[in-house]
């Protein structure tokens, strides 16, 4: 059977039920920095230190790559922290 | 990093929006319904929704959008909108970068920074509004 479109009530609760793991989402925009550092044979630091805030930036790919990059470490922050305030837990 | 219930939430509504938005524009690959709230999932953990929407054999959809919660309220801080055709050659994208002040015919854009390159590669006015830019993917793929 096809799957049909979605009840906002359904998407809700199925983006909200968090079966997705930090570690699962750095390992997912970790494979796609690494797609984009192989096509452009550039490390994303940098790509993000040279490119992004410059007008080269204006490129369907280097904005997507600037997003991922920022993403990863919004994840890698929240994980830091959930870590760290985990370990202070009495 | 949206780690409270109401920033995750209001992520969560925003990726409905975007859901809602394509579905009812077009008529994407049955796929959608199934990857579309596992990309949601991410955009939660992340703060950025990135997806990609097979919408026809020859037309797929490049969603990105960034997001942050001001004031209570979700704020889509950084996007990128793409009409790919076959071989993803670009048919339509926009975005806010700040590189462009005019359009092509060098009238200020109504809505800077926020801009669109046709399928010429021309910049025009743009609002910025995902649903704007779907409308206008729609029409560009009916002609």
């Amino acid at each position: 059977m096809k799957p049909k479109k979605l009840s906002k009530q359904s998407f809700l609760q199925r983006v909200l039920s968090g079966q997705l793991k930090t570690d699962q989402a750095l390992a997912r925009l970790t494979e796609q920095l690494h797609r984009y550092e192989k096509q452009y044979n550039m490390r994303s630091e940098v790509f993000y230190k040279l490119i992004v805030g410059t007008p080269a930036e204006d490129h369907p790919d280097f904005l997507a790559w600037a997003i991922c990059y920022r993403s990863y470490f919004r994840v890698l922050q929240a994980q830091l922290s959930a870590e760290g305030a985990s370990a202070l837990a009495p | 990093m949206p780690r409270d219930a109401h920033s995750r939430r209001r992520i969560a509504e925003r990726c409905w929006q975007v859901y809602d938005l394509i579905s009812r524009h077009f008529q994407p690959a049955p796929d959608f319904h199934l990857e579309f709230p596992e990309a949601a999932e991410l955009a939660i953990l992340s703060g950025a929704l990135q997806a990609r929407v097979v919408i026809s054999p020859q037309h797929t959809l490049i969603i990105h959008e960034e997001y942050e919660v001001r004031e209570h309220e979700l704020v889509v801080a950084f996007y990128s909108y793409m009409l790919l055709a076959e071989g993803d050659r670009v048919r339509l994208r926009a975005d806010p970068l700040p590189h462009h002040r005019v359009d092509y015919r060098g009238h200020k854009l109504a809505h800077f920074p926020h801009h669109l390159h046709d399928e010429h590669g021309r910049i025009q006015s743009f609002s910025g509004r995902l649903e704007d830019f779907l409308a206008r993917a729609a029409a560009l793929i009916a002609r």
